[in-house]
């Protein structure tokens, strides 16, 4: 074992203990910065607009949810497509993902609150709209995660499976989607993290969640610094909680000795 | 072919899961099922706006003198009303494709906005005021804006209009265009700002509630607020000018004048 595996072995080992330093700081600057308004003749206001903001925070990850789940139904599909030996298929899975990611979230949400209602002439919710956004957005990029996920499957072993005499649905079925799936994981850690902090973009069209409720008390009370942060600190909670537990279901699934993990 | 239904069934799982999970959060939303319904009206304002409609610190619900007249339209037409927070620039497009029924936000009648949406007989009328900081000596009338200064405006109301259309003001003026009033004044506040131009009732209850910020002059515009629905919809504009003409005469009008402005 050379100097370098032996560091990243010893990150590894101490990887829980520095991810908790480095929360007890974050949280003890925080209190640091927030204890004059807690204790001070604003504290009861502040105190007093938790439920308020923690009833913003389950709207919040009702929303992720859901538009996770559309963008993982979705973005298998895409990811599949992309791998697709049928032109079409391919040609129109590329474009879907090209056109997604190559234009910002916050212009897609009004397109789905505005210009699409017009053109179907149609009305629908803000909340559809926002969710279908999301969950699109998030699809396109769920679906490239999948690709990855296949393509980082050695070609080796779908030939070696073909050789076998295994037709090309079997192989991909039975031999490259379990482990692209198990490739596919930390990616898509990280893209339901991004969701969770993107769904803070609908306070534009009126989804009345975590950051517009935390925003919109700061502007009526002149006291930016409890809410921001307290925002900040309820996303920083979800956030973090997911993350930690997919990270164990990764180590859970994967395999003895190959390495990748978490 | 076992593992081809699995798949099939987790795509379809997922993205069924996803839609009843939306179909929940958006019939729970406010606005839920989108404007034109039998039972519900629903209303597009924008909550930054005291006394005509803001966020109570201690209820945190959205009240005010429009938002009761709303209350007083929904009962005469024996629904129940939504409200439905959002951006001022995004109210005339929720009404315009309908996510909206009507808005009521403090909106000023201009031609502009007559083109895009049928407007009820005008029901307040109001100035454009200037606010400062109270230590601010510099600013006291029209000309004294016409320097390096930083005036914050909402985007499309007529602050906004009126000090984009005014020659005096720029090129030496920048104006900053703010989503929501509620983050000009925070900003103001911290120093980021010169001057706030808002409308005089807003501009007393901001000023009134924080003493850190004045009024420096007001700018007689004569405004005319009216109440906006969509193009054509001659039933419910109808029901709104009945209810208004309603709460003159009845004496209700001055009864919540009385409630919100002294």
């Amino acid at each position: 074992m050379d100097k370098r595996h032996e560091f990243v072995g010893k990150v590894r080992k101490y990887q829980p203990l520095i991810l908790i330093i480095i929360l007890v700081l974050i949280i003890i600057a925080i209190i640091y910065v927030l204890y004059p308004v807690l204790t001070g003749k604003d504290a009861l206001l502040v105190w007093d607009s938790l439920p308020f903001l923690l009833e913003g925070a389950v709207l919040t990850v009702e929303i992720s949810l859901v538009a996770i789940m559309f963008g993982l139904g979705l973005g298998i599909v895409v990811g599949l497509a992309r791998v697709s030996k049928n032109r079409m298929i391919y040609g129109m899975s590329t474009v879907y993902i090209e056109v997604i990611r190559g234009t910002p979230l916050i212009v897609q949400i009004f397109i789905w609150a505005f210009v699409v209602p017009q053109i179907i002439g149609y009305p629908f919710p803000s909340m559809l709209a926002g969710l279908i956004a999301l969950g699109m957005h998030s699809s396109a990029y769920q679906g490239e995660i999948f690709r990855g996920g296949i393509q980082a499957v050695p070609t080796g072993q779908y030939e070696a499976a073909r050789s076998l005499g295994v037709p090309h649905l079997p192989t991909m079925l039975y031999v490259i989607l379990p482990q692209a799936f198990r490739n596919a994981l930390p990616a898509l850690n990280n893209e339901f993290i991004i969701v969770i902090k993107d769904s803070s973009l609908l306070y534009a069209i009126g989804v009345f969640e975590l950051f517009a409720r935390g925003s919109n008390l700061a502007g009526v009370t002149f006291l930016p610094i409890p809410f921001y942060l307290g925002v900040a600190i309820i996303y920083l909670t979800l956030t973090l909680t997911l993350s930690r537990s997919l990270a164990l279901i990764e180590k859970k699934i994967q395999i003895p000795g190959l390495g990748v993990s978490a | 072919m076992s593992r081809l239904a699995m798949l099939v069934g987790l795509v379809a799982a997922v993205l069924i899961a996803a839609g009843v999970g939306a179909y929940l959060i958006i019939i729970q939303s406010p606005g839920g099922g989108g404007g034109g319904s039998a039972e519900k009206l629903v209303l597009g304002t924008c909550a930054d706006f005291p006394p005509f409609e803001s966020v109570n610190i201690t209820t945190k619900k959205i009240e005010g003198f429009d938002i009761d007249i709303a209350k007083e339209i929904a009962a005469k037409a024996n629904k129940t009303l939504q409200i439905v927070d959002m951006q001022f620039d995004g109210l005339i497009s929720a009404v315009k494709v309908g996510s909206v029924d009507l808005v009521i936000a403090g909106m000023t009648i201009t031609p502009a906005r007559a083109q895009q949406v049928d407007f009820s007989d005008p029901y307040f009328g109001g100035n454009q005021s200037v606010v400062v900081r109270s230590d601010q000596t510099g600013i006291t009338k029209w000309d004294d804006l016409n320097r390096s200064i930083k005036i914050g405006v909402q985007t499309d109301t007529t602050g906004d209009i009126w000090a984009s259309n005014h020659s005096n003001i720029q090129p030496l003026a920048q104006i900053v265009r703010y989503p929501k009033f509620t983050t000009a004044m925070l900003e103001l506040d911290k120093g980021g700002l010169d001057a706030v131009i808002i409308d005089s009732a807003p501009a007393k209850s901001y000023t009134s509630s924080h003493p850190s910020l004045k009024i420096a002059f007001e700018i007689p515009t004569k405004e005319k607020f009216g109440i906006a629905v969509k193009k054509g919809d001659s039933g419910l504009l109808k029901l709104v000018d009945d209810t208004l003409a309603y709460l003159r005469s009845s004496g209700k009008y001055d009864e919540l004048f009385k409630k919100w402005f002294s």
